[in-house]
């Protein structure tokens, strides 16, 4: 027997076939119960053995098919299992081409916004395929309203975006919500989160304008079951942002800002400020507070030589940008695939009666 | 006492009963205990139908969402599945000993786990891949939990061969029931799968989070998927495979109901706010 014979062999094997489901199951079922999240995810789903089993089973399917057209006649079940092996195929080569050339990326907004769609300065968080070129990435993405119980054929779909794209003469607006994206030049723009963003405006000691900012907000849970709309991130919690912040210039301040949201329409928006001191040797070590206060919407609080208002509410948006070519040819296959399991089976149980 | 909670209850009662009728009818070998199971069991469904009914209407939401909807529904779809065999296969009613135990088990369990929920449907969730999903995911655990019940009284048969189970179908035709419920099963989780893939790509733009729910629905699919394999390709019959069904049956209902409550997953938070 030829060695290529012995490897073809080998790989169309049943016992093979059995061997890796088994293996995968077992795997599956000790990272899911032993290990968990994050640590599941690297240990074992993005790791490369655990791809490499999975491209073993691709191989073994693969060598089981060719295996079927040469022994079998043409009936429906070998007519299903054909259509189920080369959709598994399909499926994995739709994984493949998604790995080398996807996109993702959480890009965040403030209603009224527009931004390069390729700024990376406009991202959170990025992630690409390593065949992926960002000169794909053309035209400006707008915020153009934050919409609250949206409704659709008379279903309330809660809060929704409305975003346009614009590209030379190509142009796409749509709502976004949590069951509707819009797609524009491949790129497919999800409904993710949002917050708000109030604009908080420096004086000087004349009242003078210095600087304004939409400040983003993030929402954190509280044990009493309220909700405390600050600065920070979602991981570090509330926290402060070095303040202003102009290209070029050290900030003059660390400000924690504080929204607190008013219980009825008729209540006041108030704003809460925490001023450090900014030192930029000492950037998270401890600083000295200089001020602690509140204010009304509209209203100033005077520290030293400055004062800050919050002038005006806004929200923010965060977007999830995704481009994906192989998913159309997994999502394809998996009917497809689901398709060759009922046509065999439906075919080996009439076969049986 | 609100009327849903009365129908819940009852049914979980009727259930109880009607598995210690079959249980009982099986240990006296009396096999009008079967029948009396039944038509128990048909009395629990209407119940359970109620309770599913009356909590649709007062909150005008899928109650399939919360764990104990889950569960009550995936009883639900197993109930009507199982009570179609009693009512076209006589000889085959001793398959209650397994599935009515198992359906008083969970139902009481949801009982416990049951909780007042908001008006709302999350918008995430407004997607008829919903529908597939669950349609999936219940009639695949009703098809498995039969398959079960078969592979148990296979197993009965199998070993004490006279009395009672002189009048269960013979061995070869247990096998065979087996392998089609299974089969049955097989499609429907995949159904299931695929939905869910949908439903994701639909809300988040992916298809596969290797999420535990996901991964554990793919355990139970493979552990089937193996199931078929041994048997059309390693010629595996008869005993091993009714062995097999149980410990599958187990899988399964540690898969649907058990890791949401020991993981965090979104399959287990899909009232939260947003």
């Amino acid at each position: 027997m030829t060695i290529p014979r012995k490897v073809f062999d080998f790989f169309r094997s049943r016992a093979l076939a059995l061997t890796l489901m088994l293996t995968l199951l077992l795997v599956c079922f000790i990272a899911t119960t032993f290990l968990s999240g994050e640590l599941a995810q690297r240990a074992v789903f993005t790791s490369l053995w655990f791809n490499a089993l999975l491209v073993l089973l691709v191989l073994n399917v693969a060598c089981c098919f060719f295996s079927r057209i040469q022994r079998r006649g043409w009936n429906l079940i070998s007519t299903g299992m054909i259509i189920f092996h080369l959709s598994f195929v399909a499926i994995f080569a739709g994984t493949i081409v998604s790995s080398l050339f996807h996109y993702g990326g959480a890009l965040r907004l403030t209603e009224g916004e527009t931004i390069g769609l390729g700024d990376p300065n406009a991202y959170d968080k990025e992630w690409w395929g390593r065949f992926f070129n960002h000169k794909w990435m053309r035209g400006d993405v707008t915020f153009h309203k934050h919409l609250i119980n949206y409704g659709v054929d008379g279903k309330n779909k809660g809060i929704a975006h409305e975003i346009s794209i614009v590209d030379g003469a190509q142009e796409v607006r749509g709502v976004i919500y949590p069951t509707h994206s819009l797609k524009f030049n491949g790129f497919k723009f999800y409904f993710n989160t949002d917050g708000f963003a109030p604009l908080f405006v420096l004086y000087d000691r004349n009242g003078r304008e210095l600087y304004g900012a939409y400040v983003p907000m993030q929402s954190f849970e509280l044990v009493n079951d309220t909700i405390l709309y600050t600065t920070g991130t979602k991981e570090g919690g509330p926290g402060g942002m070095d303040f202003p912040q102009i290209p070029g210039m050290p900030p003059l301040f660390r400000i924690q800002f504080t929204y607190d949201l008013p219980k009825s329409t008729k209540d006041i928006h108030n704003a809460s400020f925490k001023i450090w001191e900014y030192n930029k040797e000492d950037h998270n070590g401890l600083r000295r507070l200089v001020f602690e206060g509140t204010a009304p919407m509209g209203g100033k609080v005077t520290f030293g030589d400055y004062a800050l208002s919050m002038q005006e509410i806004r929200y923010w948006a965060s977007m999830d940008v995704l481009y994906d070519p192989g998913l159309p040819v997994v999502l394809t296959s998996l009917w497809i695939c689901f398709g060759g399991i009922l046509l065999t089976t439906v075919a080996r149980l009439v076969r049986k009666k | 006492m609100r009327m849903e909670l009365v129908f819940f209850w009852s049914a979980v009662a009727l259930y109880g009963v009607s598995a210690f009728s079959y249980i009982f009818g099986l240990i006296s070998s009396k096999e009008k205990l079967f029948s009396v199971g039944m038509i128990l069991g048909f009395l629990g469904l209407a119940g359970n139908i109620m309770a599913v009914a009356l909590r649709w209407i007062k909150d005008g939401v899928l109650p399939f969402i919360e764990i104990s909807e889950s569960i009550t529904s995936g009883v639900l779809i197993a109930m009507m599945i199982f009570l179609i065999v009693q009512v076209s296969a006589k000889r085959m009613r001793a398959i209650g000993v397994l599935v009515m135990p198992v359906a008083f088990i969970m139902l009481g369990w949801a009982g416990t786990l049951m909780k007042e929920i908001s008006g709302q449907l999350p918008a995430s969730l407004q997607s008829y891949w919903l529908w597939v999903h669950i349609i999936g995911a219940s009639t695949g655990f009703g098809a498995v939990l039969v398959a079960a019940g078969t592979g148990l009284i296979f197993l009965l048969k199998d070993r004490y061969k006279t009395g009672i189970y002189d009048k269960f179908p013979d061995l070869e035709s247990l096998d065979n029931l087996n392998y089609r419920f299974v089969a049955g099963g097989f499609i429907m989780l995949g159904l299931m799968l695929v939905s869910g893939s949908f439903w994701s790509h639909q809300v988040k733009g992916n298809y596969w989070n290797w999420d535990p729910v996901e991964v554990w629905a793919l355990i139970t699919w493979l552990t089937y998927g193996i199931y078929l394999h041994l048997r059309a390709t390693f010629g595996w019959r008869g005993r091993k495979l009714a062995w097999y069904v149980l410990i599958a049956l187990a899988v399964m209902i540690i898969s649907y109901w058990g890791i949401p409550f020991v993981v965090e997953n979104f399959h287990s938070g899909f009232r939260v706010a947003h």
